[in-house]
């Protein structure tokens, strides 16, 4: 992975079958040419300050989305969002938060956190392809981001 | 703390106190005034024998003062030396020796007796000799002539002689051997110096007592002695016999013992009258009623200062005690009421106490339920996901590398993982049911149930159901969750009476009792057997085969969960192919939801 790479799409996810999922989805509609793949918060936000495993990645080249799952070990999906909503520098990314869970309270603190969207992943597969089609597909084209 | 007012005394009023009060008054008075009765009663009874042994004592020794002159002149008128001289004088007026002799033997008799005058008299009233003081007057004469035709010792009344000076007069004749009167003797007493000493000679100190003595002269009282309280001389005033009122009228009327009446100055008196013995004279001895009784009053003041003390110190007591009960009374309520506020301070802090641990408890199995259900949601789902994910894959990719019994089974495999999604989403519904918080509000359940069909009928479906709505009356209480549970009861209606060919879903509302509404939903559709009704609201209860109607058994559960939370009830009726109708009563002004 050289320094310069672009990236289009962050997955945060520590569930590899989810994962593995997640990314077939992506692959079936050649929706994501360059995804990166990590499986925990930490790792996250390493990633995305260019810090530890992933020092010296160029930080100009930011995801043009993350999915982001709330249930993550060492720093968890939610502490995620509010740290990159909380700096200016991240904040413009978009996050999508794709999980399983339907609680409320992850709904609306994730929303009062500044997510831009929350999936909930449904168990039926077919379905599952449709939403990761469709949110690709919205948020890796459709959608405009600021340029960093 | 409840007491019944009747076991416990109120404040004791001030009335009592003040019934208390005027009774012991009114006795104290009674005593006072049957004391003051007696006491008055006993004084006057006193007084009036203090002065009748005053006037005991003083006429009898102006009775004495009167015998003396009896005695004496008697003994020497009688005494036959003296009379044989007196006769020889009367005889020989002119023999200065015999005179000379008689002067000074009568000298010397008035230096023993202390008079003011003897002298003789010639039966015809001339004087024949004298010694000492002697005053002519009406009443000599008078007192001569009486002595000589009595032949024997008389008194004068008292005259006053031109000097002023009072006199009585003793005169007795003076006989010869043969009983003829020769010569009259007179003895003249000075009333200044012997009477009027004893008249008014008081033996105690007092301002108004005194010893009046009158005589009847004519038709009047004729004060005899100087008046203490009159400016008139000696034997110069006067009471007419008219003025019964007056002492010295009564008692020169003869009237004797106690008095009461008004004196000469108008002043009421008490007094003692009685009689001078062997005299025509009169006392009275008298007193002013204020000086009598003035130890009557001052008595009487004592009796009321002491009386009114007494009251007040009384009513000050009483007072004193009134407000240390009410004091008491008042400490003991506030015991009371601190041992009643201590008491309900304690049954709150354990009521509090209880009401915390259960709110606690409440507060975990709700956080352990929370837990659960979000590990459920999340942690179950996930390997489900996989299992449908990778089964779903492994169908696309590797299908037709499958026979036909591969593929089937691959599909049961994908169709159950379905299911069991379908079964965690109703557990986590009916979790979210049971946890949420009944937000309450005004409910218009007309629109409701619309919304309510608007959402269940599919696109598809639209048209195909005869839906009958009537106005439904508003109720109280959370929208969503009543929401949730006209759309369970709607998609259960749509779904059981799709296969029907008439498909009536009827909606409507009886008010069932006062403060209950019962809201329903009637179906045409295939109904259910009653004998399982109970089943029907049970978690995960069905009664229709999978093959027939889709479902997890979760809606009618959450309908009652919703209901219930809600104060009311649900119950269901129905037939097999005649339809179902479901009910649930939702009171009307509900107080308490939870249960």
């Amino acid at each position: 992975m050289s320094n310069d790479q672009i990236v289009e799409l962050l997955l945060v996810e520590d569930n590899p079958h989810d994962a593995e999922l997640a990314l077939r989805a992506l692959n079936r509609h050649n929706l994501a040419n360059s995804i990166v793949h990590v499986t925990d918060g930490a790792e996250a936000l390493d990633f995305l300050y260019a810090r530890n495993a992933h020092a010296g990645r160029n930080k100009k080249n930011q995801p043009k989305v993350i999915l982001l799952d709330l249930k993550l070990p060492r720093v968890d999906g939610l502490e995620v969002l509010r740290t990159m909503k909380g700096d200016p520098a991240l904040r413009p990314i978009p996050v999508v938060v794709l999980t399983t869970s339907r609680e409320e309270s992850d709904l609306l603190t994730s929303y009062h956190l500044g997510v831009n969207s929350y999936i909930v992943k449904p168990v039926d597969f077919p379905q599952f392809v449709e939403a990761i089609r469709q949110l690709g597909f919205y948020w890796l084209l459709i959608n405009e981001s600021p340029k960093p | 703390m409840n007491t019944p007012p009747d076991t416990k005394p109120g404040i004791p009023g001030p009335g009592k106190w003040i019934a208390a009060f005027l009774a012991f008054v009114l006795v104290l008075a009674g005593v006072g005034a049957w004391f003051f009765a007696t006491e008055s009663s006993r004084i006057q009874q006193d007084k009036y024998e203090d002065l009748g042994a005053i006037a005991k004592l003083k006429t009898k020794w102006i009775s004495d003062w009167r015998n003396r002159f009896f005695n004496g002149i008697g003994r020497i008128s009688g005494n036959p030396f003296f009379a044989q001289s007196v006769a020889e004088f009367a005889r020989n007026p002119d023999d200065p020796e015999l005179r000379a002799r008689l002067k000074d033997w009568l000298g010397y008799q008035i230096k023993w007796t202390g008079d003011e005058g003897m002298a003789l008299y010639a039966p015809d009233g001339r004087l024949m000799l004298s010694a000492g003081t002697q005053e002519e007057c009406p009443e000599l004469l008078r007192v001569l002539g009486e002595a000589i035709w009595s032949n024997g010792a008389v008194l004068s009344r008292l005259y006053k002689g031109l000097s002023g000076n009072v006199f009585i007069i003793a005169a007795c004749p003076v006989n010869d051997r043969e009983g003829i009167p020769v010569a009259v003797l007179a003895i003249f007493g000075s009333a200044n110096k012997d009477l009027y000493p004893l008249v008014e000679e008081w033996p105690s100190r007092s301002k108004t007592a005194e010893t009046l003595l009158v005589e009847r002269d004519g038709n009047s009282a004729l004060f005899l002695n100087r008046l203490h309280f009159k400016p008139a001389a000696k034997m110069e005033f006067r009471i007419p016999l008219t003025e019964t009122d007056a002492p010295a009228v009564q008692a020169v009327l003869g009237t004797g013992g106690k008095f009461l009446g008004r004196d000469y100055r108008g002043v009421e008196v008490i007094g003692d009258l009685r009689g001078v013995p062997g005299s025509p004279w009169f006392m009275v001895t008298k007193m002013d009623t204020a000086e009598a009784y003035a130890g009557l009053h001052e008595m009487m003041e004592i009796l009321i200062f002491v009386s009114v003390s007494l009251s007040f110190a009384v009513a000050a007591a009483m007072a004193a005690i009134h407000r240390g009960s009410q004091v008491r009374f008042l400490r003991e309520l506030d015991a009371e009421r601190a041992a009643s506020e201590e008491n309900l301070r304690r049954a709150n802090a354990e009521l509090e106490g209880r009401v915390a641990k259960r709110t606690a408890q409440v507060v975990a199995s709700n956080r352990e339920l929370e837990s659960f259900a979000y590990s459920v949601s999340h942690d179950l789902r996930a390997p489900l996901r996989a299992i449908e994910g990778f089964a779903s894959i492994l169908e696309e990719e590797y299908g037709p590398k499958f026979d036909g019994e591969g593929r089937r089974l691959l599909g049961i495999v994908r169709s159950s993982t379905r299911k069991m999604d379908h079964l965690i989403h109703g557990i986590l519904d009916l979790s979210r049911i049971v946890r949420a918080e009944i937000v309450p509000s005004d409910v218009d359940m007309t629109a409701l149930a619309r919304a309510a069909w608007e959402e269940v009928q599919t696109p598809k479906e639209a048209g195909r159901f005869d839906f009958r709505l009537s106005p439904l009356p508003p109720t109280r209480g959370d929208a969503l969750l009543l929401r949730q549970v006209w759309t369970n009861l709607l998609s259960n209606a749509v779904k059981y009476t799709a296969p029907r060919e008439v498909r009536c879903i009827e909606v409507g509302a009886i008010r069932e009792k006062e403060n209950l509404t019962c809201y329903f939903v009637k179906d045409t559709g295939v109904g259910f057997d009653p004998t399982y009704a109970s089943k029907l609201f049970g978690l995960f209860q069905r009664l229709h085969k999978d093959t027939d109607f889709e479902g997890v058994g979760i809606g009618l559960a959450n309908v009652q969960r919703i209901v219930q939370r809600h104060g009311g009830t649900v119950r269901a009726e129905g037939s097999p192919g005649a339809g179902a109708a479901f009910f649930f009563t939702l009171p009307k002004n509900p107080e308490n939801h939870e249960q």
